[in-house]
């Protein structure tokens, strides 16, 4: 489509400008020897030649989810589909293999294709319900989403369990989309979208609604029609996602990208700066090269162990750990006394399967709420130290960037099987038979005194009589068993579940601390040798002969007219 | 159906003129208890229920061969609606504490409007449609909002009426849509049975509806059969396009004509007008341009193919094309299966909500007066619990997932009532079979059902089957005596 190598070409030019941009700048501290500014511009030159994007498409079952997928992606440059079983984090039990260390999207078996590709789109199992396996599956793949398409077809509006589903996805991932498909089958799609629009509207959700069809588009292909692609609504998709989502990730990439020019030429300058001075003023030589020197001091500061932003992270970590295991701790807890209500009700061996189930999605619902809970605290605590460290420096600090680890339930067992599920009628009428045997002895011999056999009508009764009694009690105390296993067993898998939940969680904390400790300190670093280059570029500037003062001096200015221009250019991006 | 009165009716009968003489002195058991009793005598009350959009109007439309049922393409029916049996048409609203309204009949095109006038819905007890046809002369037909609304008072209405607070449910057998297996369907599933402990509705049928839109309705149905979500609820689904049967019922010949003619074009032709509803109002045919989005209304996109299709196939006229529909839609399986299962079970499926009334009533009665409910309460008791109606019904409804072959299936089924409650038909003889003959074949049947019984790795679901076989035949044996 017209529409699409248009936006395709207008993306690879701005790849183009950004790169060339991150490339004079890396001439630039080359010249200066700075290898530590290098590395910095050469991590974000990495991010703007691969922008990797997910979008999951999830709906409820047959609602045309994956034709929707081969449409759109078809329809896009760069993009590849998968299905969600090839990344599905939440395979969720019950492997007993030691814990895998956190990986970002767990892209285990891609084809060539899909590591091409910029765009993947995620074929999310289909959910049926909102506590279904597939929901707890989908959900666990939406944290880690730039962007989502909720599915649901045009033969009706949104049920209650639909929109209960799409406010989740709404908390996980901010960027929903919704696509009314299968709109050639029913010609009153138009009626459907406004329903759903007012439901939408009703539930304070304010989600975009695209219609589009699967069959419409190939047909149009096919035919070659290009006023029927255009019906089917796929290029509208299409361009919709180039330009909100990819858009909205590219200014996100933009942003950045002039930001690290920013920093970058921002530390270049401060040597030229200091010289600068020094050349302009030399009867102020000494008192600049002072200042210099207390700058110096300043930034060395930063890399103390004492100094501010270390302790805003350490305490604001210890703190997220605790929050994050009591808020674990307290969902299970419920979780249980749930449980445990609905054993108590009855005999829990015949719907034990289902039983599981349930609990099985419960807890991976807990843990996904927990998680959420982790992701945002820590990103929380990311800007709070960034804050903090600016405020010391006094300077922009390069922003940081937490990707969403994918959570798993993957060493969790599943609820054990009860034990005296298995013992049926036969051991309760071994028992039976046990107790009738007593009576029979026990008034036989009783009534033997008065001159009857032992075998008598008596004996016989009363060893019905207490065959039946034992068979009673059997039953009862044999359901209690259950009962009490059962709330065992449920006791024992939450012990498991906090166990292996928490030390995942807290390794995964420790791996954000280290992070943002080894982000900050790098940057602490930076700022000293920028400070150090200072210190020595105003006293060698000081020393200077008159003679050679003015040569440099144009020198100077040259560099930092040119670092000023490169920055006028970053900031041309973003306007753009 | 009503050419006897059941044995069970008549039991019911009795147990209430007994509770009417023993209470006649209480108002309101007394009221009810009338009321009981005249409901014995009235068509079965068969309610449509399923989540929203499920097709429960057009299948009611499909059923009466007549739109009656406002239908659309969003969410339409919001208040439970009653179409009962009536020499001529009449519409009538029960509202505000039982307040009664005649609304004005409102007919377009054919179709019947609903309109509530100035009553808002949620002061609406009862919308009820009188309307002469035959099948209303042996069933109530019940249309019932859809739950899993996101307007949580229109579910709420069908919950109510499901599982009053007060009381039993009022309909007496269900009619159970779904489109595809929702865990919200399979929880209002569960809800229906455990209300058919107490009195509620004893008869389920189950209908995958929307057919015609689906790929493979007959794979789907089979694939509910071992379905393990459904361990334990009606599993037996029948497929049915209600949109299809009612097009079949009410086609006429200007919409014949308009399919014919787009039949008659060429298949590229056909395709590229068929590929949209906007391609098919401004395409090059034909068709006169006015008539296009009546026909896109009544039949969909969808309908319209199925109709030409039908038509190359061999419909070479009207009514040719109307039995076609029909014969497609899968309506007429699910008459044979609403005969079988509740048709012939009127008796027993109106004396247990009967009887659930009775019990209620008592059970309400003032502390005092205890002593005397005691008796007549058992006896409520004795016959709910007596009911092998229900026990037939519900291993009938589990009857596709049992692990016995496909021979055996069919065998249990007839036995059990499957396909109608005469002794002849459960024994696969010819209707006039002689009592004598009856008999003979039933006691080998016994026989036959019992040696099943002693196989040792029999499990229990089909050990239960076996046993109602068993039961059932021998209730054939101790009729042929009577008579």
């Amino acid at each position: 489509m017209p529409a699409m190598t248009d936006l395709g070409t207008k993306a690879t030019t701005s790849t183009v400008a950004m790169t060339d941009l991150l490339d004079h700048l890396r001439r630039l501290t080359d010249a200066a020897g700075r290898t530590d500014l290098g590395h910095r511009l050469a991590q974000a030159r990495a991010r703007v030649t691969d922008p990797r994007l997910r979008i999951v498409v999830t709906g409820e079952t047959g609602q045309g989810m994956s034709s929707l997928v081969h449409a759109v992606v078809g329809e896009f440059p760069g993009a590849a589909a998968v299905p969600a079983s090839s990344l599905r984090p939440t395979a969720a039990r019950p492997t007993a293999q030691p814990t895998m260390p956190p990986t970002m999207p767990p892209t285990t078996q891609q084809t060539a294709q899909q590591t091409a590709a910029n765009v993947l789109f995620v074929d999310a199992p289909g959910v049926a319900g909102a506590e279904s396996t597939g929901a707890s599956a989908a959900l666990a793949l939406l944290a880690s989403a730039d962007a989502v398409l909720f599915v649901s077809d045009a033969s009706q509006e949104y049920t209650q369990p639909e929109l209960a589903y799409l406010a989740r996805v709404r908390e996980l991932c901010p960027t929903v989309v919704g696509v009314i498909t299968k709109i050639d089958q029913y010609h009153r799609w138009a009626d459907i979208q406004r329903a759903d629009r007012d439901h939408l509207t009703r539930a304070g959700l304010d989600i975009p609604l695209l219609p589009v069809s699967a069959t419409l588009h190939r047909t149009a292909h096919e035919l070659g029609d290009g006023a029927l692609a255009v019906e089917s609504g796929v290029p509208q998709l299409t361009e919709f996602l180039a330009d909100r989502v990819i858009g909205a990730a590219d200014t996100v990439l933009r942003t950045s990208v002039v930001n690290d020019v920013r920093i970058v030429s921002d530390q270049l300058a401060m040597a030229l700066n200091a010289e600068l001075d020094v050349l302009n003023d030399p009867g102020r030589g000494a008192e600049l090269v002072a200042r210099a020197q207390q700058a110096r001091r300043a930034a060395d500061r930063l890399r103390e162990q004492t100094a501010n932003w270390q302790l805003v992270l350490g305490d604001g970590m210890t703190e997220l750990v605790v929050d994050v295991e009591h808020d674990l701790r307290h969902r299970l807890r419920t979780l249980v006394r749930e449980a445990e209500a609905d054993i108590a009700g009855s005999d829990p061996a015949p719907r034990w399967e289902r039983f599981s189930e349930w609990l099985d999605a419960k807890v991976a619902d807990a843990v996904q709420s927990n998680f959420v809970l982790a992701h945002t605290g820590s990103v929380e605590l990311a800007e709070r130290v960034a804050a903090r460290f600016a405020e010391e420096s006094g300077r922009v600090v390069p922003e940081l960037r937490l990707h969403d680890p994918t959570f798993a339930l993957r060493t969790v067992q599943s609820l054990e099987e009860l034990d005296s599920r298995k013992a049926g009628i036969l051991q309760r009428v071994i028992s039976s038979l046990r107790g009738s045997y007593g009576g029979v002895l026990m008034v036989g011999v009783a009534t033997s005194v008065a001159g009857l056999a032992l075998l008598n009508p008596w004996s016989i009764g009363a060893g019905v009589l207490l065959g039946a009694n034992t068979f009673w009690e059997d039953r009862k105390a044999h359901i209690a068993r259950r009962q009490v296993e059962a709330k065992v067993a449920v006791a024992r898998l939450m012990d498991d579940v906090v166990f292996q939940v928490g030390k995942e969680s807290k390794f995964r904390l420790r791996e954000v601390q280290r992070y943002l400790r080894d982000h900050f300190s790098a940057v602490a670093t930076e700022l000293l040798r920028s400070a150090d280059d200072a210190v020595y570029a105003a006293q060698v500037a000081n020393q200077a002969h008159a003679d050679q003062r003015d040569a440099r001096l144009a020198d100077v200015s040259a560099g930092l007219s040119e670092l000023r221009q490169l920055r006028v250019h970053a900031a041309g991006l973003v306007r753009r | 159906m009503s050419a006897g009165v059941s044995p069970e009716v008549e039991r019911a009968r009795m147990l209430i003129r007994d509770a009417r003489a023993e209470f006649a002195d209480d108002a309101r058991a007394a009221t009810e208890l009338a009321a009981a009793e005249r409901r014995l005598d009235e068509p079965l009350r068969v309610a449509l229920v399923g989540k929203l959009k499920s097709g429960k109007s057009t299948l009611l439309n499909a059923l009466v061969g007549e739109e009656i049922a406002p239908t659309d393409a969003t969410e339409c029916t919001r208040v439970v609606t009653w179409f009962t049996r009536s020499a001529g048409p009449r519409v009538e609203l029960t509202h505000d504490g039982g307040r009664r309204t005649a609304l004005p009949v409102h007919r377009v095109d054919g179709r019947l409007r609903l309109d509530l006038g100035p009553v808002p819905a949620d002061r609406v007890e009862r919308l009820t449609v009188g309307w002469p046809s035959t099948l209303l002369d042996r069933y109530t037909i019940i249309d019932t909002p859809g739950t899993s609304s996101n307007s949580p008072d229109v579910s709420a209405r069908t919950l109510a009426f499901l599982a009053p607070e007060e009381g039993v449910c009022e309909a007496e057998a269900i009619i159970f849509l779904m489109r595809s297996r929702h865990d919200s369907d399979v929880e209002l599933l569960r809800q229906i049975q455990r209300e058919a402990g107490g009195g509620g509705p004893l008869g389920i049928v189950g209908v995958l509806s929307r057919a015609d839109e689906i790929d493979g309705p007959r794979r789907r149905t089979e694939e509910l059969r071992t379905d393990p979500e459904l361990t334990g609820l009606p599993r037996d689904f029948v497929a049915v396009s209600g949109l299809l049967a009612v097009r079949g019922q009410t086609l006429r010949q200007r919409e014949f004509t308009a399919l014919r003619t787009l039949a008659g074009l060429s298949d590229e032709v056909l395709a590229s007008v068929l590929v949209s509803a906007g391609r098919f109002s401004s395409a090059d045919v034909p068709v006169p341009a006015a008539e296009r989005p009546q026909l896109l209304e009544a039949f969909g996109l969808l309908g319209i193919r199925t109709a030409i299709n039908l038509i190359r196939a061999g419909a070479h006229d009207a009514p040719a094309l109307a039995a076609e529909l029909v014969r497609q839609s899968g309506l007429d399986e699910l008459r044979l299966l609403l005969d079988a299962r509740f048709g012939s079970r009127h008796g027993q499926l109106k004396a247990h909500a009967a009887v659930g009334t009775v019990r209620r009533v008592l059970e309400r009665l003032p502390a005092r007066r205890a002593a005397q409910a005691t008796r007549l309460l058992r006896a409520a008791e004795r016959l709910l619990a007596d009911a092998h109606a229900s026990t037939e019904l519900r291993v009938l409804a589990g009857l596709p997932a049992l692990p016995v072959p496909e021979p055996t299936r069919c065998a249990l089924e007839r036995a059990l009532g499957g396909r109608g409650v005469a002794p002849a038909t459960r024994l696969r003889l010819p209707a006039d079979a002689s009592p004598d003959q009856l008999r003979a074949v039933a006691l080998h049947a016994i026989g036959h059902w019992r040696r099943r019984l002693d196989h040792p790795l029999l499990d229990p679901p089909t050990e239960r089957a076996y046993r109602a076989a068993v039961r059932s035949c021998e209730a054939v044996v101790s009729g042929t005596f009577e008579r």
